[in-house]
């Protein structure tokens, strides 16, 4: 079992940052450039959740993104304490968007993972925890 | 390399070139200059061409489609161009490939097909 932990705080600055540290992070286990790629999206899309919804853009505040790998599975985790999500199975909906956005968030992280499970309450911050099973290059 | 968004228009053509990250930042950098560009031109064409794009996420699907749907009030045309392996399989996720024409060349390379407009 290999963990990373990065706190860092909610503006889009720092997005690029952390889905390239945690690409990084799963290359250590010499998966694919494919994997790597999907990663780097599920990430910024998480991510880009936190600070944009949980957060309204505050920088005085703080995202949690951990990553654990355990043999060829990569679990992100991506947790903030902002204003939570009302209404779970309406914002996970296709083109659903509460900021005048694409929408697409949730449905890309689902398409690109092997497991998502959302925990949050109004007002009470959010965590994505997301499951990645990864291909390991030449196998 | 900086992400950045180069535009070069001919007479009813117009191209974003996009280079880098087509995320956030990039978007929110350019997606009023790129509106307000459209608005003013009303090209019978629009590319993005994304030959030199390494990675794109919903904001930069999201401005991809927000443009459409502004070229399509005046009835032109928006295409999407140079779309590498990856890029594909977000822009089908999204759904977006099933509305607007994507083509894997570049657009040195589809040109002939679509002269009339120029």
């Amino acid at each position: 079992m290999n963990k990373i932990e990065i706190k860092f705080n909610a503006t889009l600055e720092n997005e690029a940052v952390i889905r390239n540290t945690i690409g990084l992070f799963a290359a250590t286990i010499n998966c694919t450039i494919e994997d790597i790629i999907d990663i780097k999206t599920i990430v910024s899309e998480a991510v880009s959740n936190a600070i944009i919804h949980g957060y309204e853009q505050d920088k005085e505040k703080e995202v949690l993104v951990t990553g654990i790998l355990n043999d060829n599975e990569l679990i992100i985790i991506v947790k903030d304490d902002g204003v939570g999500i009302d209404n779970i199975a309406e914002a996970i909906r296709v083109n659903y968007s509460s900021k005048n956005r694409s929408g697409l968030g949730f449905t890309i992280i689902k398409s690109l993972s092997d497991d998502l499970q959302i925990k949050s309450k109004k007002d009470m911050g959010t965590k994505l925890i997301i499951k990645k099973i990864l291909t390991i290059k030449g196998q | 390399m900086d992400s950045r968004i180069s535009i070069k228009d001919n007479k009813n053509v117009v191209i974003f070139k996009v280079e880098g990250d087509f995320d956030n930042l990039l978007c929110i950098k350019y997606k009023s200059s790129i509106t307000e560009i459209l608005a003013r031109k009303k090209a019978e064409l629009t590319i993005f061409d994304l030959s030199q794009v390494n990675f794109i996420d919903s904001s930069g699907i999201g401005l991809l489609l927000g443009r459409y749907k502004q070229v399509n009030e005046y009835k032109g045309k928006l295409i999407i161009c140079g779309v590498n392996k990856q890029i594909k399989k977000t822009l089908a996720i999204s759904g977006i490939a099933l509305i607007i024409d994507t083509y894997e060349d570049i657009y040195e390379n589809i040109k002939e097909s679509i002269t009339s407009y120029e």
